[in-house]
């Protein structure tokens, strides 16, 4: 068998109000060259006017892969031609990406594996082509969003871990709030190399740009090590290539060989002036980093004592995750805040699609309504009604419970007046009472109920019962 | 003598007094357009239909002006002097000329350039020659050729110009006027078509200092669209036109003002204006830089500026805009917009911008060249510390005939007729002023100053123009 | 450093996507070699390679980053004024076959 190296390249649209070096609206529209500004049709005497949001977004996502951060912003151009690109060239970074030399970490089945990052850079997107039968169309909408590029190092050996790192870099994104998850690596927006080596040499790499999704990223990895393995094994050699990976076939096909390799003739962008990047700014762009989605998990797991499918459930949406840490800094319990978040809460959620922002119940619900559990206010049965109460008109629970008259009798002299009264109302059966029969306590707590209109803590009321019966018949 | 012949104050007093109106002027203007179109050919559009403008407190209000091609306007051809862009109408305003329609100028034409303004010649625009106003047989430079020749044929009192190399201040010393470039980032680059954004200047050129000034206060300052421009609000060019000069310390690059000895009519031109700056108690003496980096300065102009152009005019496909070729394919089409679009002397440069800018070929040409451009620059700035200014001749020579050949290996034309691309190497202000006449064809001086010191370049540039005392063409010819 | 010459000037120049005729390749040729002439020599300029090159003319202390406000300062209407041929305000070009970035 052969030694399978994979690097990634992965492209992310920012979410911004503006574009990246052009004032005009970053966002979906339906009428084609709408949103724009005269930098993004590249007419003569424009000039990049650079984004700040954009760039900290981006450095944001580079402090989170742990990188090295430029001293300063700068900026360079990519050259080359393409009806798509108006400029005839791509603000790009390639002196001083945002971030260098960094690591995500991922789980492949319960093994943490560090994942090398090369740089992640910021750069403008294109205009949109839309095809027809003998022409395109140009909406120049696209042109100027910011993009970030992220490119790992040649360092995964499997399409699994190609694939966690993708879904681990979608789960940073998102969990950074830089952008939403369906603009990771959408839109032709991954790129693969493979390699593969026999121990102790190196391999040729084949490099696949524009594939539109993670699944196609995994067909076109297979396909690459089959074909690759069948070359090798004829006793041939793999070519230095870029190969298109067709998504109709899953096969790959030669574009151009390494001799055809572009050249971009980068050189730094003179309209963007070096800015200083500030340790201020730095320091307060780290303070909005979130804690990672692995990270949660492993902290719910060791520190909480949460299972693997629990923690795994809780992190899925960061929103969700956040939601339930809230409830344990308000001083939950972990696992009965876990098994109110993971059951009823999501399932309400699920059933009626809707996201944990758009329901009323806040952490401090969730940490009220285990108290009141906690301490016999009501029982589980009867949370579960405030609970239903709660995320549908946004009460607190401590309200609901009063307005419902829900309150347990907990005070010992009340429950103790009422064991009396049932006792005394049913002489005769509290006489046969044989400690035995649990029917026959069973049936006691149903008067005690009955009477207390269910309020009676359940248990105070078993413990006075059991007592009183005792006596009564000596 | 015509109102329009007058400094912008004067023009702006008879303004205000009724003795003129901003409508006079500007029939007059077009009329002196048209007369001088054939001869000269300064315009690549006359605006006939130019409408006066109110006459309000700005010294530039009501007055006619003329603006380079390759400045954006909005609704009004803008060309570049290429074929490429022969039937472009920009859609916005580039920031100069906003502000000068906010001064209340009158645009009277766009002026013609060498093709997207990479030459110096004048020779290469789409629609012909501009010639010199003072000898129709000369040149009068480029690439601002047609605001030098408009201005200096007194058809306007003042032009914007772009300056990457000399592209004012040559053809302002060849046409016997003012040519100013400022502090790189003192005007808004917004909508001046770019050749090379680290070099590229917006100027202007007008008759005399205090007109530039005019200029100058009106079209500077910071502006969001353009990153590299800085606030400028404590520069400030009229107010300071007439301080005292005494004390200044000028240099002269003595490499270079060798090479100009062996012709005394120029060495002794040169000379006066060193006495001219004693007597106004201005000290200068001579430096020295190394030969080496000097000659360095031609080539690295090149390399820079074709690196930097091939890439600036990538977006010249003819796809959402320009003067589209078809084709079968969309490679077709656009190969055949600029194959046809292009000059030849354009598609050579940017082949050899292409070829500096190769992977391969960074390092040891547009790397080089742009260490070339700090070693001049580091030494000019530390001359500098010591010296307000460089005072130099602005050329070798008078303008040349159109058949001139100059060989582009001797060092006389390495450092006397490139050396004014210091000023754009380190964006330093740089003004041009008439110094005489040679075989009665103007010659020049260029003061150049430490960045951001525009008011002290102008101001002694005021005072020598006084001592200097040049009667323009356009008042020579006045009878 | 490979050379530009008479056989390979045409696929420079198609990169930049013109062309060249070979009639025009002497004037090229005396214009290019005149510049590689010159950076030679700066080439054998004594520690050149220890300069830092020089990209801005100098430091803008101005320069800032742009506030991330959204205003979209042209219109359909301006953007597609000058295209030669548009279909429901997109700008119209031969079908565009492969060959992506």
């Amino acid at each position: 068998m052969y030694k399978v190296t994979i690097g990634l390249e992965v492209h992310c649209e920012l979410d911004s109000n503006s574009k990246v070096f052009s004032p005009s609206i970053n966002g979906y529209t339906e009428n084609p060259n709408s949103h724009l500004a005269y930098q993004d049709l590249g007419f003569p005497g424009i000039l990049p006017i650079a984004n700040e949001e954009a760039w900290k977004r981006a450095l944001k996502v580079s402090m989170a892969m742990n990188c090295t951060t430029p001293d300063v912003v700068l900026f360079d151009r990519k050259n080359y031609y393409y009806p798509d690109l108006p400029k005839g060239y791509q603000i790009t970074q390639m002196t001083k990406p945002v971030g260098i030399n960094g690591y995500v970490d991922i789980d492949v089945n319960g093994e943490i594996k560090k994942v090398l990052i090369h740089d992640t850079h910021l750069e403008e997107d294109t205009a949109s082509l839309d095809h027809y039968d003998t022409y395109s169309l140009i909406d120049y909408n696209r042109a100027c969003v910011p993009l970030l590029e992220t490119v790992t190092e040649p360092c995964l050996h499997s399409k699994e871990e190609a694939l966690t790192f993708l879904e681990t870099y979608r789960s940073l994104i998102v969990y950074c709030g830089v952008s939403e998850a369906s603009s990771v690596g959408g839109q032709g927006g991954c790129g693969v190399g493979v390699s593969l080596s026999v121990a102790g040499e190196l391999g040729t790499k084949v490099e696949m740009k524009n594939i539109n999704s993670f699944y196609n990223v995994g067909r076109a990895i297979d396909y690459e090590i089959e074909r690759q393995t069948e070359i090798l094994q004829r006793g041939e050699k793999v070519e230095q290539e870029t190969r298109r990976f067709d998504d109709e076939t899953g096969e790959t096909f030669k574009m151009r060989d390494k001799a055809d390799a572009v050249d971009y003739k980068y050189f730094i962008e003179p309209n963007i002036p070096p800015i200083k990047v500030t340790d201020e700014m730095l320091d307060e762009i780290r303070k909005t980093i979130p804690m990672l989605q692995l990270e949660r998990k492993q902290k719910y797991m060791n520190d909480f004592g949460l299972s693997e499918y629990d923690s795994e459930v809780l992190v899925k949406v960061k929103e969700n995750s956040d939601f339930f840490q809230e409830c344990v800094d308000k001083g939950a319990d972990p696992k009965k805040a876990c098994n109110w978040v993971t059951g009823m809460l999501m399932g309400y959620l699920n059933e009626n699609e809707i996201k944990i922002e758009d329901i009323p119940v806040k952490p401090i619900m969730i940490k009220e309504l285990i108290d009141l559990v906690d301490n016999k206010t009501i029982s589980s049965k009867q949370a579960k009604e405030v609970f239903e109460c709660m995320i549908e008109e946004g009460k607190e629970p401590n309200v609901i419970v009063k307005e419902k008259g829900m309150m347990q009798i907990t005070d010992d002299a009340a429950i103790h007046d009422v064991v009396m009264e049932v006792l005394k109302e049913n002489d005769e059966q509290a006489k046969e009472y044989n400690p035995e029969k649990t029917r026959m306590i069973d049936f006691f707590v149903g008067q005690v109920m009955k009477k207390t209109r269910g309020k009676a803590n359940p248990a105070k009321t078993m413990e006075i019962l059991r007592e009183e019966l005792a006596k009564y018949n000596k | 003598m015509n109102y329009l012949d007058r400094s912008l104050e004067e023009i702006h007093t008879a303004l205000k007094e009724g003795k003129v109106t901003s409508s006079d002027l500007t029939k007059e203007a077009l009329k002196r357009a048209h007369d001088a179109q054939e001869e000269l050919n300064s315009f690549v559009t006359i605006l006939d239909d130019a409408k006066e403008s109110e006459v309000t407190d700005n010294v530039l209000s009501g007055i006619p002006c003329a603006i380079k091609d390759n400045f954006s306007t909005k609704g009004i051809l803008t060309t570049a002097s290429s074929n490429i862009l022969s039937d472009y109408v920009p859609v916005f305003d580039a920031t100069a000329v906003k502000k000068l329609k906010d001064a209340g100028m009158v645009m009277i034409g766009k002026t013609v350039l060498d093709e997207l303004a990479m030459g110096g010649t004048g020779t290469t625009g789409h629609t012909g020659i501009v010639r010199n106003p003072w000898d129709p047989t000369r040149l009068i430079g480029g690439s601002s050729a047609g605001s030098a020749a408009a201005v200096a044929r007194g058809i306007v009192p003042y032009a914007l110009g772009s300056d990457t190399g000399d592209s004012i201040r040559k053809p302002a010393g060849y046409g016997g006027i003012v040519g100013y470039k400022p502090t790189y980032g003192l005007v808004s680059r917004w909508g001046l078509f770019a050749f090379a954004s680290s070099l590229d200047h917006v100027g202007c050129f007008a008759k005399y200092v205090k007109d530039v000034a005019h200029v100058m206060d009106n079209i500077k300052g910071i502006d969001i669209n353009d990153m590299t421009s800085f606030d400028s609000s404590d520069i400030k060019f009229v107010e300071s036109l007439d301080k005292n000069v005494k004390g200044r310390k000028l240099f002269y690059i003595k490499e270079i003002v060798d090479e100009l000895k062996d012709d005394k009519k120029y060495y002794d031109n040169f000379l006066k204006v060193l006495d001219y700056c004693k007597e106004l108690g201005i000290e200068v003496k001579e430096e020295s830089i190394d030969k080496k980096v000097l000659n360095g300065i031609y080539p690295s102009y090149m390399a820079i500026s074709c690196a930097e152009a091939t890439s600036n005019n990538s977006n010249l496909t003819g796809i959402p805009f320009g003067n589209r070729k078809e084709g079968h394919s969309v490679d077709e089409v656009m190969i055949n917009t600029r194959t046809e679009g292009f000059s030849e002397l354009i598609r050579r440069r940017f082949v050899i911008g292409s070829f500096i800018l190769q992977k391969e070929n960074q390092e040891k040409l547009f790397k080089n060249a742009q260490r070339i451009r700090r070693l001049v620059v580091d030494k000019m700035t530390e001359l500098f510390e010591t010296y307000d200014g460089c005072i130099m001749p602005n050329a070798g020579s008078i303008a040349p005939r159109f058949d001139d050949e100059m060989d582009r290996l001797s060092e006389k034309y390495l450092l006397l007729e490139n050396h004014l691309a210091i000023g754009n190497f380190g964006g330093f202000p740089s003004i041009t002023i008439p110094s005489g006449l040679i075989d009665n064809m103007p010659v020049a001086i260029n003061i150049t100053g430490p960045i951001k010191t525009d008011d002290i370049v102008c101001n002694i540039a005021n005072k020598l123009e006084e001592k200097i005392g040049f009667t323009p063409l356009s008042l020579k010819e006045e009878k | 450093m490979q050379k530009i010459t008479k056989e390979n000037i045409q696929d420079y120049a198609l990169k930049l996507m013109f062309k060249m005729k070979d009639e025009e390749f002497d004037s090229f040729e005396k214009e290019f070699v005149t510049i590689l002439k010159h950076m030679d020599l700066i080439g054998e300029i004594d520690g050149i390679e220890k300069v830092e090159p020089m990209i801005f003319p100098f430091i803008n202390k101005d320069a800032k980053l742009r506030k991330d406000v959204a205003t979209s300062t042209l219109t359909t209407e301006d953007a597609v004024k000058n295209a030669h041929e548009t279909i429901y305000d997109e700008i119209k070009v031969p079908k565009v076959v492969g060959g992506e970035q």
